[in-house]
């Protein structure tokens, strides 16, 4: 069965029916996912029984559909391992659109100019982020959208000067080099201007926790909190999720949560990491579990290595997830699950 | 270094063999009743218990008491710290080992007991309280009741060693050296001198608030945290200490992997063999059936929650199938045992054995053993060999023979330390 990938973006139709048609599309023209999935029960018709592989079969298998050639092969900056993962994208104009879809949700492309800082990027071409960033610049280039220089200081006028236009500006970066941009030219942004940090959070000179990042981008450019917002992506991913910042005014005591939300098209779930057939309840921590449809010529259904907790369930469907780093081996096997903390 | 120990410790050791001896054999132990409320509610099954039962009844008699104490120079305390003993209920009565420690260096044991295995403690502490009750007790803890926890909420959720009794305690009333627990809030206040646990480094770190929260551990007390996940065994089917066609070495390899579906630090999750899996899987197989049958696995009526724990396991060992089956590796499924051979034997860290029952199978020899215990030595509990001698290892500990890796020694060192030396060392 080939799926209609007109349908992928088609919010009218039920998630379960678009999922179910990709899946017997991967399953019969992805090999790898075929012989994992024979392992299972017939998900029969329910998109959460359908397995999920584990994210490292991108660096273990080339993962596109039998027959069909890349367009661009993704490649992730690498592991610890030294392993990489690839990506191979058949379908760059179906990548795009998931891309811009998911972005306009947000944003309006018609009225912001997009800056791009992404050092550390220049030994991997082939990475999914700066493809991503230079999608949304080419949509917005006759703004003045671009990759802003490295290691050169933000210019204040050119901020004002936008401004004035009427123009939002949106400045998209890795963590650690938006605290590189924070250090070298700190002033007070135009209050509409929205930062997307993009994770990274391990710095070349230090961990910092994504709050931590969150309040030092709000103090340094004098923004409200609610305009520091954060992007979950990855290179085996096609699509990305967005998480809103929380307003000042509600950070106190009881501060809520920064959630991601996901596209239509992209399932996220929460799953046990020991056995990661079973979705955990809200507010479990587990394993985050990607169906991401616009992966449609690749693998679609993965089980990623970070650790997540759904925030908000409505009728067993995660609509806001938080991202807590990366799932540690140490937390499984041994006696440390089997110690009571009630 | 063999020293003698004083007159008190003496009669402590004897006191505990009697008492040891009274709870496993005498009609009148409480110990029935509570193997009777294990099993229906389904906690552990009946072959584990009576297994894990015979392994106390083989390596905790008097001379193994009193061996332990002169190994580690044991005096009767002048002050007696309060020691909290953190309860894992992953295999029966896993903290056997702690709670005599405790009891034989002569301070005072508080226990936080695992849900998942209070029965088995509780009778074991209502024994020794009957045997060491001519021992003098020394301030015991005195533990408060907080504001936000009502009194009728900690009695109702008090456990002490009069089995199957509330112990209504008021603030002023001071819980004696058998006090033990299943709930946090009752150990309030408890300030105790020092705290013997296994589980994680993250394991501390999710129960930092809550011994904060409630100072139930003092600031400065030192922890013995023990944090390994399981052990590795140079296998060779050619040689075997037995060596009689009625017991093969298998038969300690299936015993070493299957007993309590793989649970338990000193369950193996590596094999290290000069021989590939394939070439043994049909002898292998045919062991590990034989084992899991003798074991209870799938014969015995077992409660909701029992049957649900072996099905997560499995469905856990069948997502891990599923992706060697798709790296074409050869495997061994069988229930709750999944064994894999891995390509190279340099088994990385994200390839090892991360659930219970998991076990990974590497070509190679000594030496590819010696290197893997280097490389994952912070995950190694135990490093067995089927063979009748012990092998120095790279860290200067030695191996263990295979057909112990269920029934340790009284004096094992779990993560390399002997509790009763690290109580001596600590309190002095």
């Amino acid at each position: 069965m080939t799926p209609d990938v007109s349908t992928l973006f088609d919010a009218s139709v039920p998630y379960a029916e678009r999922a179910m048609q990709v899946f017997e599309h991967v399953k019969k023209n992805l090999p790898v996912y075929r012989t994992f999935a024979a392992s299972f029960p017939d998900p029969a018709g329910d998109p959460h029984q359908i397995p999920l592989i584990p994210v490292r079969a991108f660096q273990d298998f080339d993962l596109i559909a039998d027959g069909i050639h890349p367009e661009t092969v993704f490649q992730s900056s690498g592991t610890t391992a030294g392993l990489k993962s690839r990506h191979p994208v058949a379908d760059l104009s179906l990548a795009r659109t998931a891309v811009i879809t998911e972005f306009q949700r947000h944003f309006s492309l018609d009225n912001c100019t997009i800056l791009c800082y992404a050092p550390g990027y220049a030994d991997n071409p082939q990475s999914s982020l700066l493809w991503m960033m230079e999608q949304l610049i080419h949509q917005t280039a006759q703004h003045g959208s671009r990759f802003l220089p490295l290691g050169e200081p933000l210019h204040r006028e050119e901020w004002s000067h936008l401004n004035a236009q009427g123009r939002q500006i949106i400045l998209f970066g890795a963590a650690f080099g938006l605290l590189d941009l924070a250090e070298l030219a700190p002033f007070a942004m135009p209050s509409n201007t929205v930062i997307i940090e993009t994770g990274g959070m391990k710095t070349y000179r230090r961990e910092v926790r994504r709050e931590e990042l969150h309040q030092t981008l709000s103090d340094v450019f004098r923004l409200d909190a609610s305009q520091i917002w954060s992007e979950y992506g990855m290179c085996e991913m096609t699509s990305q999720c967005y998480a809103p910042g929380i307003p000042s005014s509600l950070a106190t005591g009881d501060q809520p949560i920064q959630g991601f939300s996901s596209p239509h098209w992209v399932q996220v779930t929460i799953r046990d990491p020991q056995n990661p057939m079973r979705i955990c309840e809200e507010g479990e921590e587990g394993k985050i579990g990607i169906m991401d449809l616009a992966n449609v010529h690749s693998c679609p259904f993965f089980l990623t290595e970070d650790k997540g907790v759904s925030l908000e369930t409505v009728d067993g469907e995660v609509i806001r997830f938080q991202v807590l780093g990366r799932w540690k081996r140490s937390q499984l096997r041994g006696c440390n699950f089997l110690i009571d903390t009630d | 270094m063999n020293k003698l120990e004083d007159q008190q410790t003496r009669t402590r050791a004897n006191q505990m063999a009697e008492a040891l001896q009274d709870w496993l054999q005498s009609k009148e132990s409480p110990l029935q009743e509570a193997v009777d409320r294990t099993l229906a509610e389904g906690l552990f099954s009946r072959s584990d218990l009576q297994y894990q039962l015979s392994a106390f009844h083989e390596t905790a008699k008097e001379q193994d008491l009193i061996r332990w104490v002169r190994k580690n120079a044991i005096r009767t305390p002048i002050n007696p710290k309060t020691i909290l003993a953190v309860h894992a209920g992953n295999l029966p009565l896993v903290s056997f080992q702690d709670i005599l420690a405790i009891f034989l260096s002569g301070h005072q044991y508080v226990g936080k007991l695992s849900s998942s295995d209070p029965y088995l403690p509780l009778s074991l502490l209502e024994v020794l309280k009957k045997h060491l009750k001519n021992q003098e007790v020394h301030d015991p803890p005195k533990l408060c009741v907080p504001d936000q926890i009502t009194s009728d909420q900690i009695t109702s959720n008090l456990i002490t060693s009069d089995h199957g009794t509330s112990d209504h305690r008021t603030s002023d009333q001071r819980p004696s050296a058998f006090f033990a627990t299943t709930h946090w809030a009752d150990l309030y206040q408890l300030a105790a001198d020092a705290m013997i646990f296994s589980g994680s480094a993250d394991t501390v770190d999710q129960i930092q608030g809550m011994l904060k929260e409630y100072s139930i551990v003092r600031k400065s007390a030192p922890i013995l945290c023990r944090t390994t996940h399981f052990s590795i065994v140079y296998f060779d089917p050619g040689s075997s200490i037995h060596g009689t066609l009625a017991y093969s070495p298998y038969t300690d390899l299936a015993e070493a992997i299957c007993r309590y579906n793989g649970n338990g630090c000193r369950s193996v999750g590596i094999v290290v063999s000069p021989v590939g899996l394939e070439q043994l899987s049909c002898e292998l197989t045919d062991h590990l059936e034989l084992c899991l049958m003798k074991c209870g696995y799938g014969g015995e009526a077992r409660d909701r929650a029992g049957i649900e724990r072996v099905q997560t396991q499995e469905q856990a060992l069948r997502y891990r199938y599923a992706y060697h089956k798709v790296r074409n590796r050869t495997q061994v499924f069988c229930g709750p045992v999944l064994i894999t051979e891995m390509e190279n034997p340099t088994v990385q860290e994200s390839e090892l054995p991360s659930v219970a029952g998991e076990v990974i199978w590497v070509r190679g020899d000594m030496d590819t053993l010696m290197a893997l215990v280097h490389t994952h030595r912070a995950d190694i509990q135990s490093v067995y060999i089927n063979e009748a001698s012990t092998q120095s290892l790279p860290d200067g500990s030695e191996s263990e023979p295979l057909n112990r890796a269920q029934k340790p020694p009284l004096d094992w060192k779990p993560d390399g330390i002997d509790p009763l030396h690290w109580i001596a060392e600590f309190a002095g």
